[in-house]
């Protein structure tokens, strides 16, 4: 992998290029700055899987989908494997994760369903909230 | 009871076993097909790779005066730079096509493929899209979007690689290619810039 792209996956640090920003407005969870490198990417990942499900949705396409680990491990690009109707019941709720089993962090987060290697999380305290205000409904 | 009856089913099972082995060696023959596919890209990288550095040296050799003269054509990594606007326009621009040629693929041919193609092609459609409107938003906070969707881009080769027979699913592979070289060279331009004294 080239070094850039390892660079960034193991959280670099929150870049803040003067006169790079765009004049559109708006907030991504990359932009706040009291986020740490972990929720940034978990939230990117979150993001992401909620892109192939809107595929997944729109093509009417698999019983099973392979979404991308929500961990937010620095460099972590695992595949989760899960029917599309559980991912749409973990997504429904804005504190939780789909990952897989070790992946866990028991500080920010509890386990609240285990199935075949793979772990619903729920975040807590801090987390939560950050994981809360990022929230898209599908 | 050996007349007529166990003849039909010895010509049955024959059949059965011929088809299973033609339908084996067809796949060993694809396989051989898709081997010596990428040994040939790989070949015809190191090729170009020293026919630039050949091109290089020639003018090396042009501007210490010894030869008389120069060559007829410059070395493909002496285009003029980018630099951070550009490489950044470019993987936009690289991510919003890679999201539209999955888009398509998906529509054109989703019938028939097998799962792990189509999935891999979602995975590539989903990353340059959060990494094109992260981008539009604001480069800046864009490093792990551009990232990820370079690795995703990555893993993904060996179902780029193809063979592919219609024009959609050659389409989506090449825009995801693409894509991924503009996220990287996205990347390399946003480090640079982090990393250049202000």
């Amino acid at each position: 992998m080239p070094c850039g792209a390892d660079r960034a996956l193991r959280g670099a640090g929150r870049p803040s290029l003067e006169g790079l920003g765009s004049e559109r407005g708006g907030s991504t969870a990359d932009q706040d700055a009291t986020l740490d490198s972990r929720t940034r990417n978990e939230l990117l990942f979150r993001e992401v899987n909620q892109r192939i499900q809107e595929i997944a949705d729109r093509f009417d396409m698999w019983a099973e989908t392979e979404f991308m680990c929500e961990c937010g491990r620095a460099g972590c690009a695992d595949l989760v494997a899960v029917p599309l109707a559980v991912y749409n019941e973990v997504r429904d709720h804005p504190a939780r994760f789909i990952l897989l089993a070790g992946h866990e962090d028991e500080e920010i987060e509890r386990v609240v369903e285990r199935r075949d290697g793979v772990l619903v999380v729920e975040k807590v305290g801090g987390a939560a909230e950050a994981a809360a205000r990022f929230h898209r409904q599908p | 009871m050996t007349g007529f009856g166990g003849d039909v089913l010895e010509t049955a099972g024959d059949t059965m076993s011929e088809v299973r082995a033609e339908r084996e060696a067809r796949a060993h023959v694809r396989d051989q097909a898709r081997t010596s596919r990428r040994l040939a890209r790989a070949l015809r990288d190191r090729a170009v790779a020293a026919r630039e550095e050949n091109l290089v040296h020639r003018w090396r050799l042009w501007s210490a005066g010894l030869l008389p003269s120069p060559p007829d054509i410059i070395p493909l990594d002496w285009s003029h730079p980018l630099g951070l606007e550009g490489a950044v326009a470019r993987a936009e621009q690289a991510c919003r096509d890679c999201a539209a040629a999955c888009d398509a693929a998906f529509s054109a041919r989703r019938r028939g493929l097998p799962r792990e193609v189509i999935q891999a092609f979602a995975r590539n459609a989903a990353t340059a899209t959060v990494a094109q409107r992260r981008l539009e938003f604001d480069p800046a906070d864009s490093l792990g979007a551009l990232a990820l969707c370079a690795l995703v881009v990555e893993r993904a080769e060996p179902v780029l690689a193809g063979p592919w027979r219609h024009a959609e699913l050659v389409l989506a592979a090449s825009a995801s290619r693409r894509c991924g070289v503009a996220c990287r060279a996205a990347l390399t331009a946003l480090y640079a810039e982090l990393d250049a004294p202000h």
